[in-house]
Formats: structure tokens, sequence, C-alpha cells
């Protein structure tokens, strides 16, 4: 693996070529006015894309202001990341059909402990929890009965 | 002990259910509007708010969950708890359009509706200061240069679109369509210029006052609020409609729950406050109860599937 | 005028309606400081309240929360990179930064000068020069809008200034992202693979709370270190610091004002665009145009005052013609006709002084912002900088799903925030950046309906490219401005290049 080329980069703007290419294509079985843009900015996605795989390929890297993190940074802490991206892919997923606050209370109380770095007495893993406890209580209840969101109540709750 | 408790659940159940059916409803009903606020469909709930806890001395709670030109909230409307507590308003041609159009997740008889109270006629406007002073007018310039008259309108498939392609069909008159994201967007492209004539409501008319100027409104009499602006029948073309408002409930809910709230929903529409009200909004009233909706939803269906396929075979 | 001064003022300032403003102020600035929860909301719930009361009361009350909504959007902005309203977008690109590196408390009373400062502006044009200023809304056609679409997206030029490319197809993602679900011109359906779900489209705010939020909560469980640089203590409110820089931006900040107060005027246009376009500004007119994005004070002045100055501008087309300039007026005209209260250009001339004293309120809540603002703002700070982690993780991540649930109590929206910010994070490790992606989505609808619908009207009159451009004064301006952003950094980077040689590579 050559360090000084943009890997990742490639593997993003194949990706958006791809996006590109589909839209572009899909763009012919519309009516002429709504595959106007989507035409345009296929094409131009997709152009822009491989351009950028050609430039890549021969040694350009170029620094995005907006940009704080590379594959190395991100490999810290690896297992927390995904065990947060699971709970809340599960969470989106799960609260229509189980209920909202139950579902919720769950969720808040695995993410406590993933942003949990310490060690902790149990007293104050106590006092946590309850904190967890009661932020969801009360959230929930301002949704529910003071601005009458309807909140999914699912088989539990 | 089983079975003593299997008795007092019904008997529980009986008393709850004989108690509710006298007093129903005992507690706030949720009103859900499926488009945003300041909408015809929220304002006219809004109007019906103080009337409904006048008449039920319950609360009606308005929310909203606007998505996909209310497909969103009517494709869950089943899903709903049935108890009469939740009512969802309705909108027509929305509903017979969208599941002929697109798959919006939902079927025209998913929607349980038990009652259309008004509807906002379709009307043809121009600015204050524009050449068109009748439809006539209109017509003989759009056949000079078919398509050259630009109409604008709420998006596609949509009442207004509908109400442009009927008025074509029977006066031969072409014009190019443009489409907007909704009626406020249309106003200023009207006042503005941008279109020479605007396919709105009569709302429309009522909001804007001495700045547009309406040339024939869809209905079967003149509405009270413009007094002097013809109907399209009195000019020879057989054009009544427009966008129809009306509420619907959970498919599980009892008839007998749809048939007290459709008594409501009357009993409201016939105050003669809230018929003022409606009226000086520019909205037309409407009273099709429970009862009468089979009968005026397969009207309806007909007239808009006929006008569907134009509109397919337009693309 | 028809109307004593005199007794509106009294009326305006009657201890009760204050009462209201304040308790509207504070109300609005917590709601709009949660992601998800929005004005249009809070509106929308206290609208049957107001019925109660007399219809002036209720107005201020309104209006209040309105205000105090759009500035509380801020917060999560500048504390946890949350854009809780599209409004705040532009606020993220240097509040964050400032905060991550210990100057939180000093952004958070920059951005309450600042919101204060554009919304009195704002309010000033509404009492003042309301009837002239509504014809803006009549003059902006198709053609306009597109124009002023694409002087959004050049932004997404300058944010990238390392790697254009990148930049380019992140926006040119986010346009096709914006296209997903029925296409108002034409009916088509598009992209939405079968799912009824997406036929509405993805919805912005919900897409926000994913591209920002969710890489956010992701780098918090991934090291102990703590989320923000805390401020050490005893440093107050960096007031009259705060104030210094706002003396020394104060063209910066009288532009930004008069762009949130026009572009609040355009119905559908909105805050999104007036932040967007006045942060652009200021660092194109800026003498240090590399330090935006990195914390520069003078980047989030301009976001903040332009989109607490479209409060004032939107209410100007409401008042006028009856036309909502943004979805929280469309309430309160809602609420207005209900009232029996119509609106017009008679409003301002015959009427009784309601719509005096509701624009007399509305100026007084902005005021109140500051006191109310830089209290609350410092105890926002203080908790957000203080709570542990394994409380802040929790408390953000609810705040996330049930946020982008209330939108539209659609559990959909959800799925959509979580993928966004998967798919966020995921790009962000390829390099490209989330706000390229989010600006091709918030102006992408924009962009594709001015421009088709110009070019149906165009079609229709046998004259595209007049209607596009060569006809419409207002088009040249802003193709004009578009023209200065886009050329000036290149101009810059060629003589830069003349002069250093090699050493000045992008």
């Amino acid at each position: 693996m050559n360090a000084d080329r943009d890997i990742v980069g490639i593997v993003g703007s194949t990706f958006f070529f791809f996006v590109g290419a589909t839209v572009f294509a899909m763009s012919f079985e519309m009516t002429p006015m709504a595959a106007m843009f989507p035409r345009t900015v296929g094409a131009a996605l997709a152009l822009l894309a491989a351009f950028y795989i050609f430039a890549a390929l021969r040694g350009y890297r170029g620094e995005a202001v907006e940009n704080g993190s590379t594959v190395r940074e991100q490999a810290e802490g690896l297992g927390r990341r995904i065990v947060l991206l699971v709970t809340m892919i599960g969470w989106a997923l799960l609260f229509p059909v189980i209920g909202m606050f139950v579902t919720s209370l769950a969720a808040c109380i695995i993410l406590m402990f993933t942003g949990l770095f310490e060690r902790v007495s149990p007293g104050r893993l106590a006092i946590q929890l309850g904190a967890v406890l009661a932020l969801v209580v009360c959230f929930y209840h301002l949704m529910n009965s003071i601005l009458n969101i309807p909140m999914p109540r699912g088989i539990l709750f | 002990m089983l079975k003593k408790l299997g008795v007092l659940v019904t008997v529980a159940t009986v008393l709850w259910a004989t108690g509710s059916a006298l007093a129903f409803p005992d507690k706030p009903v949720n009103y859900i509007i499926p488009f945003n606020a300041g909408g015809e469909s929220d304002i006219s709930a809004r109007l019906q708010q103080p009337y409904f806890n006048k008449i039920t001395g319950e609360d009606l709670i308005i929310q909203y969950q606007a998505g996909a030109g209310g497909a969103q909230a009517w494709s869950v409307l089943n899903s709903q708890p049935g108890d009469g507590y939740t009512i969802m308003g309705t909108n027509l041609p929305h509903i017979i359009l969208q599941p002929l159009l697109q798959k919006p997740g939902y079927e025209t008889a998913d929607l349980t509706n038990i009652y259309m109270f008004h509807f906002t006629p379709d009307a043809l406007l121009v600015r204050a200061d524009s050449k068109f002073e009748t439809v006539q007018q209109v017509i003989d310039a759009a056949k000079e240069t078919p398509g050259a008259l630009t109409v604008g309108g709420t998006a596609t498939n949509t009442a207004n679109h509908i109400a442009n392609q009927i008025f074509s069909n029977m006066t031969g008159a072409q014009m190019t369509y443009i489409p907007y994201t909704g009626t406020g967007a249309t106003i200023p492209a009207l006042l503005g210029g941008e279109v020479e004539l605007l396919w709105g409501y009569t709302t429309v008319a009522a909001g804007q006052g001495d700045k547009v100027r309406m040339l024939a409104v869809a209905q079967d009499e003149r509405h009270p609020l413009f007094p002097d602006v013809p109907t399209f029948k009195e000019l020879g073309i057989d054009m009544v409609g427009g966008a129809y408002r009306g509420i619907a409930v959970p498919k599980s809910t009892p008839e007998e729950v749809r048939r007290q709230l459709s008594d409501i929903i009357g009993k409201i529409n016939a105050d003669p406050e809230f018929i003022k009200e409606m009226e000086q909004a520019g909205f037309a009233m409407l009273n099709i109860p429970y009862d009468g909706m089979e009968a005026f939803m397969s009207e309806r269906q007909k007239i808009y599937e006929e006008v569907a396929r134009q509109l397919g075979s337009l693309k | 005028m028809a109307f004593d001064l005199g007794s509106v003022l009294a009326q305006a300032l009657s201890p009760f309606n204050l009462l209201l403003a304040l308790l509207g102020v504070v109300l609005g600035t917590v709601i709009g400081a949660l992601p998800g929860l929005s004005a249009t909301m809070a509106i929308a719930v206290l609208v049957p309240f107001t019925f109660a009361m007399d219809p002036a009361s209720g107005l201020i009350m309104l209006g209040a929360i309105y205000t105090g909504a759009i500035y509380g959007g801020a917060y999560a902005a500048i504390l946890v990179n949350t854009p809780g309203t599209p409004s705040a977008i532009a606020t993220t690109f240097d509040g964050f930064p400032m905060a991550k590196r210990g100057d939180g408390d000093l952004a958070m009373t920059l951005a309450t000068l600042a919101s204060v400062v554009g919304g009195v502006i704002g309010a000033i044009a509404l009492m003042t020069l309301s009837p002239l200023l509504a014809n803006i809304a009549l003059a902006f056609q198709s053609s306009e809008y597109f124009w002023l679409a694409i002087l959004g997206l050049t932004l997404i030029a300058s944010l990238s200034t390392g790697n254009v490319i990148k930049g380019l197809i992140g926006g040119a993602f986010g346009l096709i992202l914006s296209m997903i679900g029925v296409a108002v011109v034409g009916g088509d359906v598009r992209f939405t693979f079968g799912s009824s779900a997406l036929l509405g489209g993805i919805d912005i705010v919900s897409a926000l709370i994913g591209l920002y939020c969710i890489p956010v909560l992701i780098d918090l469980v991934a090291r102990p270190d703590r989320h923000l640089e805390p401020a050490p203590l005893g440093r107050g409110f960096r007031f009259f610091e705060a104030l210094g820089l706002c003396a020394k931006n104060a063209v910066n900040l009288f532009r930004s004002s008069v762009i949130g107060t026009l572009i609040g005027i355009l119905p559908g246009a909105g805050g999104s665009i007036a932040s967007l376009v006045s942060y652009s500004e200021a660092r194109r007119s800026s003498r240090h145009p590399e330090r935006f994005g990195k914390g520069e004070p003078a980047g989030l002045l301009a976001t903040e005052s332009a989109n607490n100055a479209t409060v004032g501008g939107g209410f100007i087309p409401t008042l006028v013609l009856g036309i909502p300039g943004t979805p929280p007026d469309a309430v309160i005209l809602g609420a207005l006709l209900v009232q029996g209260i119509r609106t017009g250009p008679e409003l301002f001339t015959q009427q009784s002084g309601i719509v005096y004293i509701f624009m007399f309120g509305l100026l007084i809540a902005t005021l109140m912002m500051l006191p109310v603002g830089l209290l609350i703002g410092r105890y926002a700070y203080r908790f957000i900088v203080n709570t542990p982690k394994s409380l802040l993780v929790p408390l953000i991540a609810f705040m996330t799903v049930v946020g982008s649930f209330a939108i539209h109590s659609n559990p959909h929206d959800v799925v959509v925030m979580v993928l966004m910010g998967v798919l966020g994070w995921l790009l962000s490790i390829g390099g490209f950046g989330p706000s390229p992606i989010v600006l091709g989505l918030v102006l992408g609808q924009i962009a594709e309906q001015g421009f088709i619908r110009a070019y149906m009207i165009g079609g229709a009159r046998g004259n595209f490219g007049g209607q596009l451009l060569f006809d419409r004064p207002i088009s040249w301006a802003i193709v004009a401005l578009i023209v200065i952003t886009l050329g000036l950094p290149l101009l810059r980077l060629l003589r830069g290049k003349s002069q250093n040689g090699k050493e000045a590579r992008p």
C-alpha cells in the first residue's frame, strides 16, 4: 500500500462514480422535465469521481479544510464506535415495534456504559443510572404530553 | 377464581363500552392534519376547534404529520388506535389520485372517511391589472397561440393540475401548466407576473382581496363571498370541482363511533357562526355524512380516473 | 399614520405582554436548542392558547417564541456541532471549532449579540419599510431562486479549499439526495426504489442531525478526553471581549443583517440560504479568509445575525401580501386568519394598531434575548462541558432519535437520520466532509425547480435565455456575485502561485 495515495478517497470516489452513473441511467425512464436535473447532476458526479480516481492514482492528494479524521484516528476506540452505531441502528428500527420508552431507556443505558471510561463506585453508578432514567422520563413527557407528539407505544411501552 | 375474573372483565368491558357509547368523547380527540401548518386543511381545522369544544366539551388537539403530499400520514392511519380518539384529515383528489398514479403505501379504500365537510372550489385567477376580463378572452388567446399562455398551480397531478386538464378538454384551450411547491408559492408568481393565470381556489381570492381578479369558480352556485364572479357552469363549461376535505378514522373504529363522530362534525357544519367564518375565508360548505360517503366517493373516483388516464398519457 | 404611537407603546409594553414576550423567548430558546424541535412545532402547539388571549398578546407571544427558537438553534450548532434547523448550518462551521478549543463561552456570547443585532435590524425593517420591501418577494421569480441557490452552492468551493474536487463530489451527491421522492415538476417518483416511506423525500432536518451529530457521537465514545475544552473558571460571559469583536465586525454584522432581512422576505428561501450567503460574503470580504471554518468569530457573527434578521424579514410578505415567508410565518398567518384579521397593505395604514403592537412586541422580545440568551447560554455551555461523557452520550443520542422522530411523527425519519449518520461518518474517513452534501441537499430543490420553471415559462414564451438571465436585472446581480465569489480566490491563488513559485501548492 502506498502511503502517499489517497486510498480511502479512491474507494469513496468509486462509490460516488456508481451512484452518479446509476442516477444518469435511471433518468432515461423519467418525463423530460423531471429527468433534466438527475441526468446533468448524475453525469457530473460520475465525471468528477472518475477524475478524482485518476488524479489520486497519479499521486494527487488535497487536504480538505473540514476533515478531522483519518483512518488511523478512526481505528482508536473502534469497539466503542461500533457499539454506538449498532445501538443507534437497533434503536431506530425497534422503537416503532417495541415502544419508544422501553427502547430509549435500554439504548440510553447501553450508551451510558459506552461513554463510561473510568471505574466508578456503585453509588455513583446508581446516581448516573438515575440520571439516565430521569432524562428519558422527562423528554418522553415533554414530547408526549406537552408537545402532543404521539410517541409509538408498540408492544411494551 | 379465573371464571370470576373473566366475569369481572366482561362486566367491566360492557360497562366501559356502554359508558363510552353514552359519553363519547370523554377525553381530548387527536386530529391529525397530513400537511404543514398554515394551509387550507389546517385553517379549516383551526376553525372547527372551538366548535368541537362547544358541542362535546372536549378539546380537539391538532397535530401535523406532513410528508409526501399527505401520503405519509394516510399510509399509517390504519395502524392508529381505532377508538375514535384519533381522526385524520383527508383530501380529495389526493387520496384517489395518489394510489392511481404512484405507490403511496395505501389504497383509496383503506381510508374510512366519515364526513366531507367543505371544499375549496377551483378558480381561475388573474392579476387585477391583467388584460383578461372574462374566461372567453382567455380561451380565445389560448387558441390563437396554443401553449403560449402560462398558468400556475400547485405541483403535478393535483387538484389544480386536474382543473387545467378538464378546462382544456372542455374548451380546447391549450395553456402551459407551471407547477409550484404549494399555494403559498403560486401567489407571488401570479402577482409578480411570472405566470399570466393561476389555478387556485376561492380561498386565494379571499386572502388576496383586490390584488387579484377571479374569472370564474367551479361551483354549482356562486360563492356567497363573490356574488359577481360567474360559475363555469354559467359560462357553458361543465366544471364543478376543487379540493374536497373530510375526516377519516382508522379502519378498526367501531361503526357506532364512526356515526357519532360524523354527527358531531355535522353539527359543527350546521352552526351558522361556523358557516359564516368558513365562507369569510373563502371555503365552500359541503355536507357528506358517513352514510352518503360511498356514493360520493365512487362518483368522484370515476371523474378522477378519467382525468388520471389523460394525465398518464401526457407523460 | 392612523394610529397613536403612545397607546401602541403603552399596550406593547404592558406588564402582561412583557411577561409573555419573556416567556416566549425562554421557551423558544429551549425548543430551538433541541435538534428536531422547531419553531413551527412550538408555535403550532401554542396557537390554541392564544385564542383565549387578546389578539395582540397572542401575537407577541408567538413572535417571541419564533425569534427565540431561531436563536436557540445556535446552541446545538456551537456546543454539539448539530444544526437543529437548516438556518444554523453555517453556525457549525465556526461555532463548533471555537467551542472545541475552549472558547465556547465567547461563542455563545457572540451568537447572542449577533442574534440581537440581526433581530433588531430585521424588526426595524419590518416596522418602517414593509410595504416597500414586500415588492422584493414579487420581483424574485423562478430564475432568481435558481441563481440564488447556485450562489449558495458556490460556498462548497470555499469550504473545501484544500480539495475542491471532493467538495464538488459531495455537493453533487447532496443534489441527488434532494431529488428523492415525488418530483414537483413532472410528478415522477424518483429514486425511492419502491419504498413509500421515501415518497416525501429525505427530510432535511433529520439528514442534518444524522450527518453532523452521529459523527460527533462516534468521536465522543471513541476517546476518553473531554467533548469540549472547558473555559477557565471565573471568566464570566467575556461580554466586553465579545462586544469589542462586534465593534470590529460592525460592517460584517450590518451586511449580514441586511442580507438576512432581504432573503427572509423571499418566500421559500428562508434562513438557510440567508446564513449561507452572508457567511460566504463575510468570508470573501474578510482579510483572513483562511481562518474561516477553524473558529473565526466573524463567521459566527455573520450567520447568527443573518438568520435572526430573517424573522423580521419573513413577516414582511406575511403581513403585507398574505404570503408566509417561512413555515412558522404560515402558522402565525393561520392564527391571524382565525382571529379574523385580514392581512394586506391596509393592515399598515388603516386598521387598528394591532400590527404595530405586534411589531413592537417582536422588537422587545428580540432585546430580551440579550439577558435571557446570555444566562441560558452560559448555563448550557457549562452543562455540556461539565456533564460526564457517560451522561452526555445518551442525552445527545436520545435527542437525535426523539428529535428526528418529532419532525413528522414518522419512524422512517429516524432510520434516515441514522443511515445518513453512518454514511456521513464513513465519508468523512474518505475525506468527504458533510457540509457540501448538506448544501446540495438543502439547495437542490430550490435550484432544480427554479431552473425548470424558468425553462418551461421561457419555452412557452419562446424566450428561454431572457427568462433565465438576459431580461432579468436581479439575476445579473446574483450571477455577478457568483462570478466574484468563484473568481476572486482563483485570482488570489494564481497571484500567490506566481509570487511564491511552487510553495503555494493548493
